[in-house]
């Protein structure tokens, strides 16, 4: 029988794990056993994974990956960087490049490498590192504790309103070998504090990158914290992100995810509102053209009474891409005066191309206001006839009405200084279509 | 401005226009009547150039140009206005943007160059003032949660921006009450010059009483059976189509 992937996985880590946990707390180290126990009992899914039916991770993780343990050198060539005003957190391959990338304010923010941060704050990151990640119900989750070397920390503390947004650049690049990358985020915004987080994730060349990324996030009681993300990764490239975010009472999110381009993304978000009074929003945005594949699996959990979540998820496909949707908002016993909305709408541009989508509601309240829905369709060809009665041409039509499809996604863009740049980016895409 | 010689044209196999014959003239307003089914939409998409319907035989030129060799998009740019019956929403995409590009296509199209923002901003209040148009539907989106009276007169709104050389209206006039119906009919008498033309399709005499037409038409079968002078949509109004159609047969 051949060796499993799993094995293999395993195996990197075993004979390297002096390298991958040096400089890092021991604490922290040998809680890595653990992971590495839950990532031998559940393996990578394949598609028979009725979760994972379109995104085979055994065929994605297949085949040879190099894997790193050091810094790689931060990449030459110009990149088309966020003109966003921010406090930046660079990383190549997930890893911070220098040593000394920890930032502290006067106001008592922190922010820069998880790796520093754990050497020189240990007891405030590892109370909240791998809290609320999903290491026994995720093996990638679990992989990516496991291997885990650095990664982006942001810490806002009581009180505070960061007046700068955290720009957490994410860009991936090798210029040779196919190259398997973990990278990491952890976001903790205090009782009432104030954060606005810009999450990249890029990819710097044409090489093929397997990134299995890891996002904690935390609000405490009247934080508020907006998050927006942007992903511009290459057609060769795989990306699998876990977003984990936890709000307590009367905390607020307001999220903007925008997928552009990609070869394989994988998306499992949840949100857990376990405080009352919370509220979470959520819009998102995804393209797929050629043969790019997009699978986004959200989970709202509504755990206490009281909170109110949105979701709005949609997408645009031509050529062969896929496109698929599970979400799935859960309300517990307890969580009565639930208030939440869930919708996933699709545009079909090519015979070709495909959507699955399946919203879910789970609801164990009975004092609750839940909706979900979902749609795919194809351009409308009244639409387009009428604004070419008026003058506008075809092809200007056509964009229109993606532009107009896309609109109110792009609208709920939660960080000023980003809406625009958002905008043109989803401008320059459509027009790709 | 517009011949129509002997046009004929089908959808999915079946004969809608059988042979009509118009000429419009500039500074003329022409009325086109007739019963339901009788092809006066479909007439007035086939001039718009709407896909849907194919042109079996005929020609029409317009400004002295093969219209049914245009392109929709060409069609308009070159004057050619359609208020629709059943004005088309289009969510996420602003008035403003989109009157701001049509406005600009059509001046390209003449060799003009595109407004500033502040001309059309000030022709956007101008021309929104002609139907009494609220000024806050020009910043929702195209016909978007529009009450049929509203879409209605954005639709006249819409031909005020664009300042077509013909405007052919397919029952502006339905689904308006009173008075929506004398601001849409009064906006059109407003737009109506003598260099340019109007047809209005109606059912109805009462938008008459407003857009006082030079010729009346009666469709019948896809074909225009009768032409007559504003009296004759009085005659009709009172008499039914029955008399007519007694007539041609």
């Amino acid at each position: 029988m051949n060796r499993s992937l799993e094995q293999g996985l395993s195996e990197l880590y075993l004979s390297n794990l002096d390298m991958i946990g040096e400089g890092l707390p021991g604490r922290l180290n040998a809680a890595r056993s653990s992971f590495l126990e839950s990532f031998n009992l559940s393996p990578l899914p394949s598609a028979r994974d009725e979760r994972y039916r379109h995104c085979d991770l055994q065929k994605l993780f297949a085949g040879e990956w190099e894997h790193y343990f050091t810094p790689s050198p931060e990449p030459g060539q110009a990149r088309n960087r966020l003109p966003i005003e921010g406090y930046w957190i660079e990383l190549y391959n997930g890893f911070c490049p220098t040593d000394d990338a920890l930032v502290v304010l006067d106001n008592g923010i922190i922010y820069g490498s998880l790796r520093v941060a754990m050497r020189e704050r240990e007891d405030l990151v590892l109370k909240y590192y791998n809290t609320v990640a999903d290491n026994d119900g995720e093996s990638v989750v679990a992989l990516n504790s496991l291997f885990m070397q650095d990664g982006a920390f942001v810490y806002v503390p009581e009180g505070v309103s960061a007046s700068l947004p955290f720009v957490l650049s994410f860009e991936y690049g090798t210029n040779d070998a196919a190259q398997m990358c973990f990278a990491r985020s952890l976001v903790v915004v205090e009782r009432g504090a104030h954060a606005d987080v810009v999450v990249s994730h890029q990819s710097t060349d044409n090489s093929r990158v397997l990134v299995d990324c890891v996002r904690e996030s935390i609000v405490a009681d009247g934080g508020n914290v907006n998050l927006s993300e942007i992903v511009r990764m290459n057609g060769s490239s795989t990306l699998i992100t876990g977003h984990y975010l936890h709000q307590k009472e009367s905390s607020r999110a307001d999220m903007l995810s925008v997928w552009l381009r990609g070869g394989t993304t994988r998306v499992n978000a949840r949100h857990d509102l376990a405080g009352r009074g919370c509220e979470s929003n959520f819009y998102g945005l995804y393209f797929g053209t050629g043969n790019e594949r997009t699978d986004i699996c959200m989970t709202v959990n509504h755990l206490q009474p009281d909170c109110t979540s949105y979701e709005s998820v949609k997408g645009i496909v031509s050529g062969e891409a896929v496109g698929a949707f599970t979400g799935r908002v859960y309300v517990a016993p307890d969580a009565q005066r639930t208030s939440a909305f869930q919708q996933n709408r699709n545009l079909q541009m090519s015979d070709t191309a495909k959507v699955y989508t399946e919203p879910q509601l789970e609801i164990y309240a009975d004092d609750v206001k839940c909706s979900h829905g979902a749609t795919v369709g194809q351009m409308d060809p009244e639409a387009i006839y009428y604004m070419r009665q008026r003058g506008i041409g075809e092809e200007e039509a056509r964009r229109l009405q993606m532009f107009g499809f896309v609109n109110d996604i792009v609208s709920h863009c939660p960080h000023d200084g980003a809406c625009d740049f958002v905008r043109e980016l989803a401008e320059a895409r459509i027009n790709e279509l | 401005m517009l011949e129509v010689k002997n046009l004929h044209c089908t959808v999915e196999g079946k004969e809608i226009l059988r042979g009509i014959n118009l000429s419009v003239r500039t500074g003329e307003v022409h009325a086109i009547m007739g019963p339901n089914g009788s092809g006066k939409s479909t007439f007035a998409s086939v001039l718009a150039g709407n896909q849907k319907y194919e042109v079996t035989e005929g020609e029409v030129s317009f400004d002295g140009m093969d219209l049914l060799g245009m392109s929709i998009e060409d069609r308009a740019r070159a004057g050619l206005f359609l208020g629709f019956q059943y004005p088309v929403e289009i969510p996420g995409v602003s008035m403003a943007n989109f009157m701001k590009l049509a406005v600009n296509e059509q001046r390209k199209y003449r060799g003009l160059e595109p407004l500033s923002a502040g001309d059309f901003l000030r022709l956007m209040r101008e021309k929104s003032a002609i139907v009494e148009l609220d000024s806050k539907l020009t910043s929702r989106a195209v016909n978007e949660g529009f009450s049929g009276g509203e879409k209605k007169k954005n639709e006249i709104f819409q031909m005020a921006m664009l300042d077509p050389k013909l405007a052919i209206l397919d029952e502006t006039d339905s689904g308006l009450d009173i008075d929506a119906l004398r601001i849409v009919a009064t906006g059109v008498t407003k737009l109506h010059r003598p260099d340019n033309a109007t047809v209005v399709i109606t059912h109805y005499q009462r938008l008459l009483d407003y857009i006082v037409p030079d010729y009346v038409h009666v469709l019948y079968k896809g074909r225009i059976i009768y032409t007559g002078d504003k009296s004759l949509a009085l005659k009709l109004e009172e008499q039914g189509y029955d008399w007519l159609i007694n007539q041609y047969q």
